[in-house]
């Protein structure tokens, strides 16, 4: 490729860094110069991608106005082109790169919220799958109960955050004003979907670690004993038993396996 | 793979769009069929593949992408075909397109639909991949013209000449965007008609319509406003040249309720009657 491969990385540089020794090889007109022509290219590449991550981040771009947060897309174009097939994907580094910069270190909560939006972008289109059914367990002897492992949705995603993002984030998308960002203990978050509709919620400290150990491939047993930080022993199970079955009917699980007695 | 040129003519499509999705489970609009945007459904699932799924069981669908980047010197994307070729399984399109550009090199996507040089080099280049992408396939895939703003030092011959030379030697398909064969001729001051002759109308598969932005000097193909008149005589033009063509409207921005859509589209319809009308007049005045 002689000369497509020259061409063809002039044009991207051109794209991506107005590298502008591409102008020689465009043939202007009367009518419209070489300038006019490329700067065709040139906008519609900005503003395809900047629309993109508008659409991705709806609520931050409320919550930050238009110019600031074009001047953030511009930002992180010229940090992290797309190398997607679908413009879809554009915008997975957002929250690091919002975290990373110096020019954002200053809200900490912006890396968070972008954390939240992106995230419900995964939970929206992730894969389909069946969802366990209380009634299931019934065919499980309670014998092997402590040997149960937990497969979760895969539209489940864990989050912890340190601002109070999901109120500013929920205020703007009701369009109401939002609460001043403050800083919270960590707290807990989950965000599935459930059908097709997306939902949210904060976690309690032991519902967390349940959660958690559930995740990690824990048995029932092993979070059983885990709860006891939180509750008596004797507890522990009614304890494991009481969030399994609110984990199951808010649709998180989609599989359990367990050992035969 | 050997030519079989007698083309299915799958009657008046749309392009379809998230904002249509329950109108047209609810209503199910007199439409033929619909062209999906491929990538759109490149995803684990959730509500588009729910929606892809309930609206393919009412209407016949083709695939439209934008992400091939079948002139770009990177070596094809196996990934992409990968998943074009699932995406193809579960919905069983009458046919895949996408277009004669290049969207980026280096593992970049510029997500535009990036010109390419009408050189032999070219030539040679496009067609091998798109017999590779075929031969991947199992199938004849199409390739649209892309409306474009600048023209190469490079380039040794006209875009027409170009795509058909490339369709020939690939032994593709084309699918002919009649509003972007009106923005180029603008903006690079050809005329139109010379493009529709230069056309090898046994490959035209399909047709796209679409609005654009009119800048003055220049014209930009934005897909946001409704077909304007010079883009509809172009359309009958091709009509009368080629005969009937599968067809459809593009809109992908300041997108109006399905039925102004609609609208538009029954005067494609009119206008493809009148011209079958006309020309089944002359041959039977001709016969006697
Ligand atoms: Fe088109």
């Amino acid at each position: 490729m002689k000369n497509l491969l020259p061409l063809q990385n002039k044009f991207q540089d051109y794209l991506l860094n107005l590298r502008d020794d591409f102008k020689k090889d465009i043939v202007g007109t009367e009518r419209v110069s070489t300038e006019t022509r490329l700067g065709i290219y040139r906008d519609a590449y900005r503003i395809r991608l900047h629309d993109a991550l508008a659409a991705n981040f709806p609520i931050l771009k409320i919550y930050l106005g238009d110019e600031q947060f074009e001047e953030l897309a511009f930002d992180y174009l010229a940090e992290y082109p797309s190398h997607f097939r679908s413009i879809r994907w554009f915008g997975d580094h957002l929250s690091p790169f919002l975290s990373q910069q110096e020019k954002y270190k200053a809200f900490p909560f912006l890396s968070e919220l972008a954390q939240f939006e992106w995230t419900q972008t995964l939970v929206f289109d992730a894969k389909n799958s069946e969802i366990l059914q209380l009634e299931e367990l019934g065919l499980i002897p309670p014998e092997s109960w402590g040997s149960m492992t937990f497969e979760l949705h895969p539209s489940v995603h864990r989050l912890t955050f340190s601002w109070n993002v999901p109120p500013i984030w929920q205020a703007l998308s009701d369009e109401t004003t939002p609460p001043e960002p403050i800083q919270t203990p960590n707290t807990a978050w989950i965000l599935w979907r459930q059908e097709l509709v997306t939902h949210f919620c904060s976690l309690s400290e032991e519902e967390a670690f349940g959660l958690d150990a559930l995740m990690k491939g824990n048995s029932f047993e092993k979070i059983c004993e885990g709860l006891c930080q939180w509750v008596e022993e004797d507890q522990a199970a009614m304890k494991a038993a009481s969030l399994l079955k609110g984990w199951i009917l808010a649709g998180l699980i989609a599989k359990v396996a367990w050992v035969k007695p | 793979m050997k030519s079989d040129l007698k083309k299915p003519h799958l009657g008046f499509g749309l392009g379809l769009r998230t904002d249509h999705y329950q109108t047209i489970l609810n209503e199910k609009p007199k439409v033929d069929w619909f062209e999906i945007l491929t990538e759109n459904y490149m995803v684990p699932g959730g509500q588009p593949l729910f929606f892809l799924d309930k609206i393919r069981e009412l209407y016949p669908m083709v695939m439209h992408g934008v992400s091939l980047s079948i002139g770009s010197t990177d070596p094809l994307d196996q990934t992409y075909l990968s998943e074009l070729k699932n995406l193809a399984k579960r919905i069983e399109p009458k046919w895949i397109s996408d277009h004669l550009c290049w969207t980026g090199i280096h593992g970049k996507n510029s997500h535009d639909l990036l010109p390419l040089p009408y050189t032999e080099e070219a030539i040679h280049h496009i067609a091998s991949r798109i017999s590779e992408v075929q031969d991947y396939l199992g199938q004849r895939i199409l390739i649209e013209n892309v409306s474009s703003y600048l023209t190469y030092q490079q380039s040794m011959m006209t875009e027409w000449d170009f795509l058909s030379e490339i369709a020939k030697r690939a032994d593709c398909l084309i699918l002919l965007d009649i509003n972007n064969i009106y923005v180029s001729s603008i903006n690079h001051e050809f005329n139109a008609i010379d493009y529709l002759k230069g056309m090898p109308a046994e490959r035209v598969y399909q047709i796209h319509l679409a609005g654009h932005s009119n800048m003055g000097d220049y014209i930009i193909d934005t897909h946001d406003h409704d077909v304007i008149d010079p883009v509809w005589d172009l359309y009958a033009e091709t009509i009368r040249l080629m005969g009937p063509v599968s067809t459809m409207i593009e809109r992908d921005d300041n997108i109006p309720e399905l039925s102004e859509i609609l609208i538009e589209l029954n005067h494609a319809r009119a206008i493809e009657k009148s011209i079958r009308e006309k020309s089944h007049e002359k041959f039977i005045a001709l016969a006697e």
